[in-house]
């Protein structure tokens, strides 16, 4: 079961993805960077609670820290920029 | 059991997110399909993930990710639709 969520996880990103390259304005494409960060944190998560490796989860704690802090640069100094 | 029904509504909000954001137009209507994944399916998983590894280090590592995740989400929602509206505004 736990092979099939992280399937269906990898679709999913896969689908995020091109919506992500053919979005229109650039909110959208932030939008959808955030989701890839969160689904990538997902699997990260998952993975490490099917093979009982401990040592993954904390990889998961840094990646979702650097995408929250990626994200939250980035939309101000394009905000910033525009004005 | 209880986790199979769990990881099972899990797929299922993130497809209904991902095919979500393929059909609403704009920013703003996008961040309401993105929620789905973000908020509901995140608990849902960890919820299913802290029940099938019972309690150790591992599941408390798991707290801890819900917990950052839970705290810095609404944040990221709240700045890039408030860039969104302020741009929208002036045009």
């Amino acid at each position: 079961m736990l092979n099939m969520m992280m399937f269906v996880l990898l679709i999913s990103v896969g689908i995020v993805f091109i919506r992500m390259i053919r979005g229109k304005s650039i909110w959208e494409k932030l939008l959808s960077l955030n989701l890839i960060a969160i689904m990538i944190v997902m699997i990260i998560i998952t993975y490490a609670v099917e093979n009982q490796i401990e040592l993954i989860m904390d990889i998961a704690i840094a990646y979702s820290i650097i995408g929250f802090l990626s994200l939250i640069l980035l939309t101000k100094f394009i905000a910033g920029g525009r004005k | 059991m209880i986790v199979n029904i769990l990881l099972v509504l899990a797929m299922f909000f993130v497809l209904a997110g991902s095919l979500g954001i393929n059909t609403m137009k704009g920013a703003i209507p996008k961040l309401l399909t993105s929620s789905l994944i973000d908020a509901m399916s995140m608990i849902l998983l960890i919820t299913a993930l802290i029940i099938k590894s019972g309690f150790n280090s591992m599941s408390i590592k798991l707290s801890i990710v819900l917990l950052f995740v839970m705290l810095t989400n609404p944040v990221i929602n709240h700045v890039i639709t408030k860039a969104a509206y302020e741009e929208s505004k002036d045009d």
